[in-house]
């Protein structure tokens, strides 16, 4: 079941990503790691330091779920910020799609944990969409950032 | 529960004095490098190799897998993060910068590689002396050929970005 939600997740996604994103290549590359950094060290601090989340055991699901972290949910963030740093489109669109991406990456969360790969302790769907709509704003803080020196630090120091 | 978000070290010992050092110690050649690489380069080799280092020390140091085990629990400590923020990258920074000083090309970029790779290896054995990895399922010499492919890695990311950023600054010059 985990095998076949990654591959239905990840392989439009990757795809999505590579073809279709508004980033630049460099762009691309970067804001993808800052994606992966930032949900592994949330994924990470739910899970170890508050224990509100419990992963498998199995070394398979492990895997899985860090496939699904580096394909689907960094380059899904991606290409989000992306559309969010798109001009010529009116702020309330943006925000609107800021909170239907939340809505659909924690109904992900919440499709991971029916699988029982990730158990849910002290967490609930409602802390996936608030902890993502944070992610969100953070890696699209991070990307206006990178596009000033993007635009502006070329050059030597 | 907020004070669990980053926990405290178990006690401040020579594995944290450790990290303080070397961090302060990297910053310092960091800062007195000459500046060759510019101010996007320098984000692209630090954001490259955070995300390398935290990819890797959380999948293979943590249950299930959990080969090792750094500083004093399993757990995020504030001095993990100062591991992932400013010693792997500042190591890596030196790294590609003497590569582009000294334009190194052919059998001397793969001795450089190799030789780099030993002198980090060195710098785990040393940080492994102090106790901020202590090794459970892993062995040091394992640590040899990532660091070879994660500085291959660098060199490929460092030249894919010098490329789009003189195709960029050629595009905007004919505007």
């Amino acid at each position: 079941m985990i095998i076949f939600i990654t591959l239905m997740l990840s392989v439009p996604t990757l795809l999505l990503f590579y073809k279709f994103s508004l980033l630049h290549p460099v762009e691309k590359l970067i804001i993808w790691s800052v994606s992966s950094i930032i949900s592994k060290h949330s994924f990470t601090i739910i899970e170890l330091n508050l224990g509100m989340v419990e992963m498998s055991n199995k070394k398979v699901d492990a895997i899985l779920i860090y496939l699904l972290g580096w394909f689907f949910y960094s380059p899904m963030l991606a290409i989000i910020v992306g559309f969010l740093q798109k001009g010529r489109v009116h702020p309330l669109y943006k925000i609107a799609l800021m909170f239907i991406s939340a809505a659909f990456l924690s109904f992900t969360n919440h499709l991971i944990s029916i699988t029982g790969v990730i158990v849910f302790k002290h967490w609930n769907i409602i802390f996936s969409f608030v902890s993502y709509i944070v992610i969100i704003l953070f890696v699209f803080s991070f990307a206006q950032f990178f596009r000033f020196i993007f635009t502006h630090g070329r050059s030597h120091v | 529960m907020l004070y669990e978000v980053f926990l405290q070290p178990e006690k401040f010992d020579k594995n944290e004095w450790f990290i303080l050092i070397a961090g302060i110690l990297m910053m310092i050649l960091f800062l007195f490098t000459d500046r060759r690489i510019s101010v996007l380069e320098i984000v692209v080799i630090w954001v490259i190799n955070w995300f390398m280092a935290e990819a890797a020390d959380f999948s293979i140091a943590i249950p299930p897998f959990d080969f090792y085990d750094f500083n004093d629990s399993p757990k995020y400590e504030y001095f993990d993060f100062f591991l992932f923020v400013v010693l792997y990258p500042c190591t890596a920074y030196l790294f590609i910068h003497y590569y582009d000083k000294w334009n190194l090309r052919g059998k001397l970029l793969i001795i450089y590689v190799f030789i780099y790779s030993l002198l980090t290896l060195g710098l785990e054995a040393l940080a492994s002396v102090f106790n901020v990895f202590t090794y459970k399922g892993w062995h040091l010499i394992f640590s040899f050929p990532v660091y070879l492919v994660v500085y291959i890695i660098n060199i490929v990311i460092f030249k894919f970005e010098r490329k789009h950023i003189h195709k960029l600054n050629t595009e905007l010059k004919k505007v």
